[in-house]
């Protein structure tokens, strides 16, 4: 029926028209009751999109490690290093061992490819300049491994790590700290005894290492960047055994690998293997001097906790929402009980019912919509502000402020609908009386 | 000719606190089209139960009212809301304007209750606003008009939707003497125009216009006198 779908919409066009007049008559009664709503909503958008930004940020750095792999890494077992203080020429053997990953690779089924690295904390020299620098020696496949890819040049090649060259790839800051004016590629660089052309470039990453300082210091960038050299070349320049240089003291210590990392063909197997290499570990190693990081845990952890926050957040939205509505239930009923006597009018002309509940429910959600798109600019602004100020990532997603901004209006209809058909409930006679 | 109004034995009882308050005790009327009728008596003789009756704000608790020859006493809500804006136009003692709307508005209002498209009800609108003579003021909000300019826009309000019967409730009670005398040259052109008009009164001078003077007591008709 045309005609009387257009009868109705230009009924609800005036009806919202007659709305917006009523409450733009009492300007500052409206604002206040809006303010709840308003405040409720603008509140869980920013909370999101701040919460939303740092689980986000988590979880790229998880991610980064990569989901389908398992690290390992070799620790100091504590009570050694009481040890080594005692007596300085005991050396320290502790860690990942070569046979540890022959063994993992050999009996466990899942194992695609194995990466493993040694690290040494050393000085890195270009001609006079100097950077404390880790030194990591690896496979040429760590780069797809660890999501880390080069930037310039290249990585270095099975070539090279067979015929242990002395070639490196620096990270992004050690290459710009080395080489802060000059082009990095070709150059060579110093580190120790041994000189390194370099080769490449990767792409500036926040490592593993990194990802607790992020967290806890808040900067991005690891304490020391990084220059790979081939596993190969580690071994020969370096041998087992690793001096390490204290004020006062020194220490010897024999480390095979620090760093390994294991990668299963598929996710869902991800967690079996990484039992399975618990096991292996625990039976080959007395004691507890290694540490393995399944990244996949940690991303269903920060998944977890973000469900937990954003149940929270909800709670706490839905806590505000039901507040401004409440607000806004007062405000109708003063309202109805105020325009009483225009309501017997409105009855004696014709209105019905129908037309009562709808003018005034028509105001409730005027007013709770009005709060939520009010709420929603503001709490789109304010991550806006938050990044701007305290360098924060955040993320508005999309379905928040639409679900704030639907969830406001509908708190309106709940709670604009008890004084609506207050209204509507009213007899006509009475109402005329009204003073 | 079907009658306007015709009440046959209506009764309207109310219940006030414990007691039984009987404001109607079976009264009969019948109005004609075309009739001007003043409803006058004492207070509390039930005029404004009549009045209520009249326009349908009210049902009686027993006996038929036909408006315009269909039974209102059967009616639902919907439906007597709806007889109230086509068929019946108020005018108030206290004028009963909305605030918030100018007098244009004011006289759309039933319009726009009955669904009628905004052009033609600002058409009806302006065209009612002359003829009581208030074209320089469409666009004033009621508190903006003096007393008798806000019973003019009643009236034209009154008259928007064409109504068979105009139910007037002491319409001159809050107008000075001269005020007065306008709006009721303004109902004699009216009735003079074919309009049924009821007014309740207890002015004797205003009752003296109307061409039907009925008297009411206790409830009962006392007297119904034709001039």
């Amino acid at each position: 029926m045309p005609i009387r779908s257009s009868v109705n919409a230009s009924k609800f066009r005036r009806a919202i028209r007659l709305g917006l007049r009523s409450l733009w008559l009492h300007r500052l009664r409206s604002l206040l009751t809006v303010l709840g709503i308003v405040f409720g909503v603008c509140s869980v958008i920013a909370m999101l999109a701040i919460g939303e930004g740092a689980s986000h940020k988590a979880q790229e750095l998880i991610r980064k490690l990569g989901s389908q792999n398992i690290i390992l890494r070799s620790i100091k077992p504590p009570e050694e290093q009481k040890v080594s203080n005692n007596q300085n020429n005991y050396v320290l053997d502790y860690g990942l061992k070569y046979e540890d990953i022959a063994r993992i690779q050999s009996t466990i089924p899942g194992v695609t490819t194995i990466v493993p690295a040694r690290v040494m904390r050393e000085y890195v020299w270009n001609i006079t300049r100097r950077v404390d620098a880790e030194v990591v020696g690896t496979v040429p496949w760590y780069p797809t491994m660890r999501n880390h890819r080069v930037s310039r040049g290249r990585f270095f090649s099975d070539t090279d790590q067979s015929h242990a060259e002395n070639v490196c790839v620096l990270g992004e800051r050690l290459a710009h700290d080395l080489f802060p004016i000059d082009e990095p590629l070709g150059q060579t660089v110093r580190v120790g005894e041994q000189y390194y052309r370099v080769i490449g470039v990767m792409e500036p990453l926040v490592t593993a290492e990194s990802e607790a300082n992020a967290s806890s210091a808040n900067s991005a960038q690891p304490a020391v960047d990084r220059m790979f050299i081939p596993l190969e070349t580690a071994k020969r320049r370096y041998g087992e055994i690793l001096f390490k240089r204290r004020s006062g003291s020194f220490e010897q210590e024999r480390v095979a690998l620090h760093e390994v990392t294991v990668k299963v063909d598929r996710t869902e197997r991800v967690v079996p293997v990484s039992l399975a290499i618990k096991d292996l570990m625990e039976r080959n190693h007395r004691k507890k001097d290694y540490d393995i990081v399944v990244p996949l845990e940690q991303l269903k952890q920060a998944e977890e906790t973000k469900k937990i926050f954003n149940i929270v957040l909800g709670s706490i939205a839905a806590i505000s929402l039901v507040v401004g509505g409440i607000g806004i239930m007062n405000i109708m009923l003063a309202t109805v009980t105020e325009r009483t006597r225009e309501i017997g009018i409105r009855r004696a002309l014709g209105a019905k019912r129908g037309d009562i509940v709808t003018q005034f429910l028509i105001e409730a959600v005027i007013l709770s919509g009005a709060g939520g798109a009010l709420g929603v600019l503001l709490g789109i602004a304010i991550p806006f502000v938050v990044t701007a100020t305290a360098g924060m990532k955040t993320i508005v997603t999309l379905w928040s402020p639409l679900a704030a901004f639907t969830i406001s209006a509908l708190v309106g209809v709940v709670f604009g609908l008890y004084p609506a058909l207050r209204a509507a409930q009213m007899d006509p006679v009475e109402a005329l009386r009204h003073e | 000719m079907i009658p306007i109004v015709q009440l046959d034995d209506v009764r309207r009882t109310y219940q006030m606190g414990g007691e039984l308050v009987h404001a109607l005790r079976g009264l009969t009327l019948s109005i004609q089209p075309g009739e001007y009728v003043a409803i006058m008596g004492p207070s509390g003789c039930g005029k404004s139960t009549l009045l209520n009756l009249l326009g349908c704000l009210d049902r009686p608790s027993s006996g038929r009212y036909l408006l315009g020859g269909d039974d209102i006493s059967a009616l639902n809500d919907d439906d007597l809301s709806a007889i109230r804006g086509r068929r019946l136009g108020f005018i108030f003692q206290s004028y009963n304007l909305i605030q918030q709307l100018n007098v244009l508005e004011n006289i759309e209002v039933p319009l726009f209750y009955q669904g009628r498209p905004e052009e033609e009800a600002r058409e009806i609108a302006t065209r009612l606003a002359t003829r009581v003579g208030l074209e320089k003021r469409l666009d004033h909000r009621p508190f903006e008009l003096s007393g008798g300019q806000q019973q003019r826009v009643a009236i034209a309000r009154a008259l928007a939707s064409d109504p068979i019967l105009l139910l007037a409730d002491e319409a001159t009670g809050n107008l000075d003497s001269s005020s007065g005398r306008e709006i009721l040259g303004l109902f004699d052109e009216l009735n003079a125009a074919g309009k049924t008009l009821v007014m309740v009164t207890h002015d004797p001078t205003t009752g003296e216009r109307a061409k039907r003077l009925v008297r009411l007591c206790d409830g009962v008709l006392e007297s119904d006198v034709r001039r």
